[in-house]
Formats: C-alpha cells, structure tokens, sequence
C-alpha cells in the first residue's frame, strides 16, 4: 500500500435482512452496500454523493463498524480492522479464509511464494503474503492478538459526525461530559485538570466559548450543536471523520460557517474526510475526490475536477445536469430521468442503473459493468463510459 | 408592471401568542403576485415564509392572529370573507403544496380517492367524471400506469411519486395561483429536477401563478421572476431574479449569496454571516439584521429601515445601501487575510 493511503476498503458488503411471518423468517436482503471498494488518501477529503436510499449512511456506518459488514475488508493505516470488531470464533475465520486459504491456495497455483507476492496487486496484500510465508503460524497468531487492543485503537482513530445534531448528542449530558468522554475512556488524560483543559482547549477551537462547558445540549442553536459534535470526534485525536450529511439540517450562514470550520481543523491537524452529503455544491466545495453511488454500488470515483467537468457515468452526468445553478442567467439543461430509484431489496438485472438510463442498450440489462479505471485516476462503471452529454 | 396583481398583500402583520410570550412572526410584509408569473420567497428556516403563505390561505393555527394590514386576492378582501367561501377558494383559486405531502395526504384513502374528492367539492362532475379526471391528472404529473396507481394507498408510493400525487390534487382544481412551500426539499435532485420541470410546464399550460418558497436559491434562481428575501419576519429585499442575484443591495442578501458554494465559482473560505438569527421572542429594536449586520450604526439600532425603491422595481430596506460597496471591499480584505 502506497503510503499515504489512510483507508481502503475492499469489496464492502452490507445486506440488511427482511423478515416476515410469525417466525421472523428472512424472506428477502435489502442490498444496501453491494461490493464496494475505494481507497483514501492521508489528509484528504473524499465526498460520497448519491440519492436518498442507495447506502451512503450505510457504507459509513460499516466502515466504522457500527453495523457489522455482511462480507469485505477494512484497512486502516496499513492494518488490515477487518475482524476486530468480531467474535473470537468469526475473526477467526475471517483471517482463515482471507488470509491462510487465499495465499495457499494461490502457493498452489503459481508454485512458488515469490510468484504469489508478485501477483498480489496491492501493496497491502503484498506484504500480508510476505509475513505470512516467512511464518504462517505466527502470523494469524499475532493478528489474533492485536484484535482486542485494535478495537480501541480503531474506535480512536475513526470518528462519526451525524445529520441530526441533537438527536446524537444525549439531551442530559452538559456539554463538558459529551466531549470530554471519549478523553476519560481512551485515558487520554491522567486527571481532572488535564481533561477540563483538554476541553476548554477543544471546544476553543471549534468556536464554541468555554463558558458553554455546563449547558445542555437543547440550550444550543443547530449551529453550534453541530459544533458539540465536532469538538466530540476532534478530542481523541482521530486520524479518519465520517460526516454524514454533517451540514445538511443546517442554515445556509450557519452551515458556511460549519464548512469553513471543518476546512481549517483538517489543515490543522491533517484530518482524513469522507463526507457523505447530497447537496453536490457543498460537495465540490469540500472534497478532493468524489465517489458517486447509485443502489448500493460506486460507479464512479475520481478528483473532484474531473467528476464535475467530465463526468463519464450516464447517471453523474444527469445528476449534475439536476443542480439547480444558483445563477439566473445560467440556468442548467436538466436531463430528466424517466423513473424512480428503483429497490435495493431487487436491484435490476445487469447494469443496476439501466431501467432509468437514457443511453442504455440492450447489453445493459445483461451484462454487469465492471468498476475500472477508464483513465488515470478516474474509475467508472458503465458499459458506454462518457456516451451520454450534456 | 401594468398587469394587475392577481394578489396583493399590504404591510402584513401575523402574531402568535405562545406561552412563553407573544412571537412576531411575519411583521410588515408587502408583494404583489401577477397571474402567470412565479414569485420566490426565500429566507432562512423561521424567518416567516411559511406563516406568510398560510396567512393568505387563512390557514393559521388558533394561536396565530393576523394583527393588520391586508390581502386582496381576484379583487376580494381575503381577511373579510367568511370562513364558508374561504374553504371554497382553497380548494379551487388558490392550492398549496407541502413541504412533506404526508401531512396533506390521507394515509387511509387511496389517492384517486383522495384527488376524486377534491374535484367533486369544487366541480359539478358526476364521480365517473372526477376519477377519469384524477387519472388523466396523475398521468399529467408523469405518475406511470395512473389506471393502477390511483387505487393505491400513499404508502404504498415513493416519496417522489407521494409528492406528484399531492402536486396533482392541488392542480386537480385548475387554481389560480400555487403557494408551494418547499416542495422539492425533501426529494432527491433528479426527482426534485423531474418535479421543477413538471412545474413550469402546468404553468405554462395553465397560465397560474406560483408562490416558491424556498431556502434553495438554486431553485429560486432556476424559477422565479421576481424574488423576496425575508429575514426574521421581514422582507429585506425585493426584486427580479437577475437583479437579486446579480446585484443585490441589502447586506444579508449580499452574504447569502456568498454563503453558498457554487457549483462553478471555486473559493475556499465561503463568507460568513456572523452570528446566530434572533430569537423571534426578543427581536432587537431597529433593524432586526443589526445584530449581525458589518454595517450596522446608529439609526440602524433604533428605527425600523422601510422597504424603498432603490431603483425601479428593486426595493432594499436599509439605511446604510450607500455603504454596501465598502463593506464588501473589506470583507473581501478580511477573507484574503484569513487564508
Ligand atoms: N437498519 C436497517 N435495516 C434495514 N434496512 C436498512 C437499514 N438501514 C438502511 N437500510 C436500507 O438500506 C438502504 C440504504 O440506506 P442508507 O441509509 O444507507 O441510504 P443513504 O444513501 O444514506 O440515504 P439518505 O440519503 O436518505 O440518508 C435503504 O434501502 C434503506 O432502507
Ligand atoms: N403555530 C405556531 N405557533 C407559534 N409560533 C409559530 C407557529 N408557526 C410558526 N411560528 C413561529 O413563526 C416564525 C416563522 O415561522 P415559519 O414557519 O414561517 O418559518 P419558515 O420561514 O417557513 O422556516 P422554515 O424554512 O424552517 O420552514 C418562527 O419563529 C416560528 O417559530
Ligand atoms: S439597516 Fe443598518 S443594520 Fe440593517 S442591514 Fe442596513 S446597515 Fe445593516
Ligand atoms: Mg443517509
Ligand atoms: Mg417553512
């Protein structure tokens, strides 16, 4: 892995299970992230965009394993988080077959261990096989023993920031109890006094006035809730954020306000950002690359310039045709799709974008489009990348 | 303009007496709608947009009280018709659209049911009549197999095709004008694209005019001709779309266009208005933007600045529009500064 990359995640999976019946049986998987994979770069923003219901809360929240992936892997700062949040048992198996039947099987097939490191595509996964042939015994060992520690690593490292400011903020906690929490749990401080200027000095930073240190929660506008929120992730230090639509029920001053905020604390602390919204203006302001979702997949991911002046996939094009441009005398040419967003619980056959796509063939609807990079840096999943314009 | 305004509303006053004092909701507001054409309202949350328009539909709660001025719709004096009539104008010369058409559709009809009454209300039909009407509206309003749909109940329908259902029952009745308050805030940005242009071709086949009320400038530029910026329960500005955009004058309009990201202007630091909006139980005397306002000094503190026109047809409220130019100079210092 290169260095610089601060997370990867591999084939991500998170299906939701339907149940019916007096017997709870499960009848049908809402697919809400179907095979997901992207890297973030140290210190960057990524922006993940996409209608309402196509898995983007669903995707964060997997990441940092609030909810327990269905299938796929994790890695965080060149350790690979993927089973520390599973039963001793399942992180076993996890590691079995990730790891220990995935080399040897590959031993097999290319006969010699040297062959099986070349043919590993990623730097990660190359120095995984390495250790591992050098001992494979020891290697599943030591990973089993980083499991419990990892997790309070991991829960360290990766923050959330929510939608709702209030509704994640508990209502009867004062503010120095919401933030300075995570300090006193990860043993951040060895005292009282320590914590009290760790969250005098936090909540300096994200605006709010120390004087605010013993008010409720419901004392505080929208504004500034949001800023609880913040100084809450920011205190344990982390190195990734997920904000998920972080801006979205605010006011337009109030949420320029939030953004700017955000902006300046990653500069000063080079903080990794994947920032889940649907708003595209704050989007492109915010982020250095974009990944775009349609029903539980990415179908295109690249910089930010590139996504917004060539986009490639038929569905980001239309997307960016739909923002209405705050500018009268340049109003947009929408594209209008015929449709609505079709259910994860059923995603169509083939491409799961063709029912509403108005370039698609009849291949479409037959042949799933493979995530690939079509130009350097710029990945896409269609059959006809770059046919549809504007 | 030399058209008459299909509705006129003067100095409008509308109060709310809640427990913990008396809220001035919408206080002094004046604009004119002509028929045809669509007037944005923008503002940010509480500055009184929706409270305008349900004041004008007489639709406010028992705690709000309209305290003055007066609205004349079609030629009527709106505050003096009986309750009765007032129903009846509801449904058939003015409509509304919500911002969550669950509150306005009945989760227990099915909506043909729900559209099919509407138009038997206002319209001599027989009821063979009115569900061939409802059907051939929700077809109008790009809701696919209509001949199945309107059996269905509203759960029964994504939150996009709830609102095209809702959006067809409010035009079920032909109306004069359309107060849409929000309609599209809640929908994704191709369904909010599908709805807009849904909007803007009833308009034109129908000839009514529409009231936007909005936070999304985007969608206000993209539909209004003429635009009223409110804050705290006042319209600070008043003018047409190119002009508010282009060249605003009011210092809380000039930050709030600058408050945005835009989707093709790169900057990195986005202006901030300073400050929070008043609380609406204590507004500060004088202009009620002078708490956070660059320019604010004092006549700002102790008179209310009136709604003048600055040139034709483009009205500002506030003392100091001469200053304007320099405070957006410093401010600009002041951002250059800051990086
Ligand atoms: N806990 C859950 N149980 C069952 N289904 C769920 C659960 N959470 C999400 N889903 C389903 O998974 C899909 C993806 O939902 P998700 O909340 O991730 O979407 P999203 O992209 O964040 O949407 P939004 O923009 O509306 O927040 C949806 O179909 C949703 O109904
Ligand atoms: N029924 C009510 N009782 C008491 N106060 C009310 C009532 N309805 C509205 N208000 C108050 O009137 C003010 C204006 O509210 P209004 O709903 O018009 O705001 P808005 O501009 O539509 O905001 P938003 O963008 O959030 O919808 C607010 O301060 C609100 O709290
Ligand atoms: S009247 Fe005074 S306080 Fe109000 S906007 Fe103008 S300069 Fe600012
Ligand atoms: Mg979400
Ligand atoms: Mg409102």
């Amino acid at each position: 892995m290169q260095n610089n990359t601060l997370l990867k995640v591999n084939n991500l999976v998170k299906y939701f299970p339907v149940k019916a019946g007096v017997f709870r049986k499960t009848i049908a998987q809402v697919k809400a992230v179907d095979d997901v994979s992207f890297e973030v770069k140290k210190g960057e923003t990524v922006g993940l965009v996409g209608e309402s219901g196509c898995g983007k809360t669903t995707a964060g929240m997997s990441i940092l394993r609030l909810y327990e992936p269905t299938a796929g892997q994790i890695i965080l700062d060149g350790k690979d988080t993927s089973y520390y949040f599973l039963s001793r048992r399942k992180a076993k198996k996890f590691l079995k077959k990730q790891y220990t039947e995935k080399f040897e099987k590959m031993k097999q097939k290319y006969s010699s261990e040297d062959q099986v490191i070349k043919n590993l595509n990623d730097e990660f996964n190359k120095q995984a096989a390495k250790d591992y042939f050098e001992n494979p015994h020891k290697f599943i060992e030591k990973m089993m023993d980083m499991r419990i520690k990892g997790r309070s690593e991991f829960r360290r490292k990766a923050q959330m920031i929510f939608q709702d400011p209030y509704s994640s903020l508990n209502p009867r906690h004062r503010v120095k109890t919401i933030v300075g929490e995570g300090a006193k749990i990860n043993e951040l401080v060895e005292n009282k006094d320590e914590l009290k200027a760790m969250i005098e000095d936090i909540l300096k930073k994200v605006g709010l006035s120390v004087d605010h240190m013993s008010r409720f929660p419901h004392e505080f506008s929208g504004g500034q809730r949001q800023r609880i929120g913040i100084a809450r992730a920011l205190i344990l230090k982390p190195e990734l954020i997920v904000c998920d639509e972080a801006v979205s029920a605010l006011d337009v001053s109030i949420q320029a306000q939030i953004l700017n905020l955000l902006n300046s604390l990653q500069k000063e602390f080079n903080l990794t950002f994947l920032f889940i919204a649907h708003d595209l203006a704050v989007v492109k302001h915010i982020s250095d690359r974009v990944a775009v979702m349609y029903l539980g997949k990415i179908v295109e991911y690249t910089t930010k310039d590139q996504l917004f002046e060539k986009p490639l996939h038929p569905y980001t094009v239309a997307l960016m045709s739909a923002i209405p441009n705050p500018d009268p005398e340049n109003k947009s040419h929408r594209i209008i799709l015929e449709g609505d967003v079709p259910s994860p619980i059923n995603p169509p056959s083939g491409c799961p974008f063709h029912p509403r796509c108005p370039i698609a063939k009849d291949v479409c609807s037959k042949e799933v489009p493979q995530f690939k990079e079509i130009e350097e840096g710029h990945k896409v999943a269609c059959l006809f990348p770059g046919k549809l314009k504007r | 303009m030399d058209k008459k305004p299909l509705l006129k509303v003067q100095d409008l006053k509308t109060y709310f007496h809640t427990d913990d004092g008396l809220v001035k909701a919408v206080d002094g507001v004046s604009f004119e709608v002509y028929p045809g054409e669509t007037l944005g309202i923008v503002g940010e949350s509480g500055c009184g947009k929706s409270v305008t328009s349900l004041s004008v539909m007489r639709l406010l709660d028992e705690k709000g009280e309209i305290a003055g001025g007066s609205i004349t719709f079609n030629g009527e004096d709106v505050l003096a018709i009986p309750e009765e009539k007032m129903m009846k104008i509801r449904g058939n010369d003015m409509a509304m659209i919500f911002q969550e058409p669950m509150t306005a559709l009945n989760p227990v009809f099915t909506i043909g049911y729900q559209i099919i009454e509407a138009i038997l209300l206002h319209q001599k039909v027989s009821s063979e009549e009115a569900r061939a009407m409802a059907i051939d509206m929700l077809r109008k309003v790009g809701i696919p197999e209509p001949e199945k749909r309107v059996d269905e109940y509203p759960h029964e329908l994504s939150g996009g095709m709830r609102q095209r259902a809702m959006i067809a029952m409010s035009l079920s009745c032909n109306p004069k004008i359309l107060f849409a308050d929000e309609p599209t805030t809640a929908l994704d940005v191709t369904i909010q694209a599908q709805i807009l242009e849904l909007m803007l071709s009833l308009q034109k086949e129908y000839g009514m005019s529409i009231v936007m009320i909005t936070h999304d400038l985007g969608v206000i530029a993209e539909l209004a001709e003429r635009v009223a910026v409110m804050y705290a329960g006042r319209i600070v500005e008043y003018a047409d779309v190119v002009t508010l955009f282009k060249k605003p004058k009011h210092p809380y309009t000039w930050g709030l266009m600058n408050a945005i990201p835009k989707i093709d202007d790169e900057k990195e630091i986005l202006y901030n208005i300073k400050g929070v909006v008043p609380d609406p139980l204590s507004f500060p005397e004088g202009c009620r933007f002078n708490t956070r306002c660059p320019l604010a000094k004092d006549k700002c503190f102790t008179d209310v600045p009136p709604l003048e026109e600055f040139e034709k047809d483009h009205f500002v409220a506030c003392f100091r529009i001469n200053e304007l130019e320099e405070m957006i100079k410093s401010e600009r210092e002041g951002e250059l500064s800051a990086k």
